[in-house]
């Protein structure tokens, strides 16, 4: 089934599915309409326009998800039955607009916050994915104390706050919706759900009521986990099945088909009323909260900011702090990451070298969960391109090597005060050994000693000095974001042609 | 580390940090908090690590082709120079400065200032003065 493959997907560390498998986020129907992948698009409309909804459940992880939940629901609970109820209009035409206005104007986070499969996506990656990890090291310890190795520990890193609570809210909150009546998230906050429920109004194939066998006992009502069925009127909502078939595996009379209904035969089911786009709905007012949060905020940076100016005092050492985040390459610059960017956060899964953390506030409100890059548990791989290649919507740009390496994503910035050749006087050079470019390079300085020398036009911003400085508390170089990336040009050096002769001792 | 014995293969390399990398700068291999030994006087510890109990029976100084300029870990093909060296001795010093005096015909680092040899000497480890040994030296 393709979700346990996307899942799969996200989980996978040891590379046991291929990475083309990330064509599984790439029919995905928001990423394809972020990456204009026009034959993806056109592909999911005919699917929709033959067939009705059956993209949410066959393709969308989200429904999966929600069916399991659901069926678990049913198994545990007293009450099994569906009930019927009308389409809420408003509510789902109303946040459709409120998402797309905030698209036009530059800011996908909202479209990120609801699309099914990026909320599944940061589902599997805060939550499903740690204990995964955690349950291959407790494998690993079983197994190599029997000295088999078939297993390797992996490192579990925590990936910020927000997006963890996020993933956890979007769990239960569409598990509780999903527990107690089905599809409730497809037929109200999902876009996808909208707009594929609009057009599955006009599907050649749909669930139709046979009216002479049908009696209106309303079995299939009680399966109808997207609370379309009409038993007593014998019509069903289109907009909102979901096609998942449980009305006519449950009806004993034979008097419910999927069937082709072609356009001149008389309709047998109600149409029902046209579609409009009301007002937005009134936004909450969270101004009280905003008020509240900021003075509690507030309250802790100024502590913290005492805290920090008498360290700094006392040790005469500056703190490095990156005033702008560094995006992954490919991302070309931030307006391009916002606009297409839905937080899936398969990115953040899938880099070999775990540098990829979701944004808080980093880039703004509205970059909130986008990725950005960070240097605490390694730097960013010279020659690796997995999270452009992997990238289902196009936010970051897929990159050959050769232009991954001339992506500067940010800049180099030296602090002298806390470099240990200055401080201690002995020699390190840690940062210019895993420089790429050499952009840090070691020049002579007192006696035999060689301290860092930068030259930030052939940075490339990959973190190999910061994250191996081995200064403390505070490093003494590390990397500045560029809200636009540019390419660098590294000069070609002539080898010369030296021959040796001697011993030289 | 459970072996018998053990040979040591090192590049001659120029080295940002250390001056040159060769026999004693490759025991970093076995070390697994570099960050610690860059951190508290790089030379000395090169030399101290040195010392740990189980030395190698052999020091192979693959000086084949030898990074000249931005090691160690250099940025294109012109840092590298096809010297044909090689440089076997069970003196851990001694091959080291052999080998940065070969080096110094490439580039001039003067072997006083690769302070992690003139430490291990200090230490005992073996020793600098080359006239001092029976050198075997062949041209192929």
């Amino acid at each position: 089934m393709l979700v346990s493959l996307i899942t799969l997907y996200f989980l996978d560390f040891r590379g046991f599915l291929p990475q083309h498998f990330n064509f599984l986020a790439e029919i995905q129907f928001i990423p394809a309409l972020l990456a204009l992948n026009v034959g993806i698009i056109v592909a999911l409309v005919m699917l929709t326009l033959i067939f009705g909804r059956i993209y949410c459940s066959s393709v969308c992880p989200m429904g999966i998800y929600q069916d399991v939940v659901a069926w678990l629901s049913k198994k545990f609970t007293k009450k099994k039955r569906y009930t019927y109820s009308k389409a809420k209009t408003v509510l789902r035409w109303s946040i459709l607009a409120a998402v797309v206005i905030a698209f036009l104007f530059g800011f996908t986070f909202l479209l990120g916050l609801l699309d099914p499969y990026g909320a599944y996506g940061r589902m599997v990656t805060h939550l499903f994915r740690p204990a995964y990890l955690a349950g291959n090291n407790v494998l690993e310890a079983i197994f190599t104390s029997f000295g088999n190795y078939t297993f390797y520990k992996v490192a579990i890193y925590g990936l910020g706050l927000f997006s963890t609570i996020i993933a956890l809210v979007t769990l239960l909150g569409i598990g509780l919706l999903a527990w107690r009546n089905g599809r409730t998230y497809c037929n109200t906050l999902c876009p996808v759900g909208t707009v594929l429920g609009f057009l599955s109004k006009f599907s050649i194939f749909k669930i139709q009521v046979d009216n002479d066998n049908c009696n209106s006992c309303g079995l299939c009502t009680m399966k109808c986990k997207a609370s379309c069925l009409d038993a007593k009127n014998k019509k069903i909502d289109y907009s909102r099945c979901v096609t998942c078939f449980n009305c006519i595996e449950s009806c004993n009379r034979n008097a419910i088909k999927y069937a082709p209904l072609l356009p001149r035969r008389k309709r047998i089911v109600d149409p029902m009323p046209a579609y409009s786009c009301d007002k937005p709905g009134k936004s909450v007012d969270s101004s009280k909260r905003r008020f509240l949060s900021a003075t509690v905020l507030t309250a802790i940076a100024t502590g913290n900011l005492i805290a920090q100016e008498t360290v700094d005092k006392l040790l005469s050492k500056k703190e490095p702090k990156r005033q702008t985040p560094i995006a992954p390459p490919g991302a070309i610059d931030f307006d391009h990451l916002r606009e297409k960017c839905i937080s899936c956060h398969l990115c953040v899964s899938k880099c070999p070298s775990h540098v990829i953390k979701p944004a808080f506030l980093e880039y703004g409100l509205g970059g909130m969960m986008q990725p950005h890059l960070y240097f605490d548990h390694g730097f960013c791989n010279y020659d690796c391109t997995v999270c452009g290649d992997v990238c289902p919507t196009g936010a970051l740009k897929p990159l050959t090597v050769e232009e991954k390496r001339q992506t500067q994503m940010g800049q180099v910035h030296f602090i002298l005060e806390n470099c240990i050749v200055y401080c201690d006087e002995t020699s390190c050079g840690a940062c210019s050994e895993h420089c790429p470019t050499q952009a840090v390079s070691m020049v002579p300085y007192k006696g035999a000693l060689t301290i860092p020398q930068i030259d930030p036009s052939i940075c490339v911003g990959c973190g190999g000095c910061e994250s191996i400085c081995p200064a403390i508390p505070y490093k003494a170089i590390y990397v500045e974001g560029l809200e636009t990336q540019n390419r660098i040009e590294i000069k070609e050096e002539k080898a010369e042609e030296i021959e040796i002769e001697d011993f030289g001792f | 580390m459970d072996s018998d014995k053990w040979i040591n293969v090192p590049c001659l390399k120029n080295h940002g940090g250390a001056q040159l990398t060769i026999s004693m700068k490759n025991y970093m291999g076995i070390v697994w908090d570099r960050g610690y030994f860059h951190a508290n006087d790089l030379q000395q510890c090169i030399a101290d690590i040195c010392t740990y109990e189980k030395r190698p029976v052999l020091n192979v100084v693959d000086a084949y082709r030898i990074m000249k300029t931005n090691g160690p870990r250099g940025k294109s093909p012109s840092d590298v120079v096809l010297a044909k060296g090689l440089f076997i001795s069970q003196d851990i010093v001694a091959v080291d400065t052999a080998a940065a005096n070969f080096f110094n015909q490439v580039r001039k680092i003067p072997v006083e200032s690769v302070k992690h040899i003139v430490n291990a000497q200090a230490l005992g480890l073996g020793t600098m003065d080359l006239d001092s040994l029976k050198i075997k030296r062949i041209k192929i």
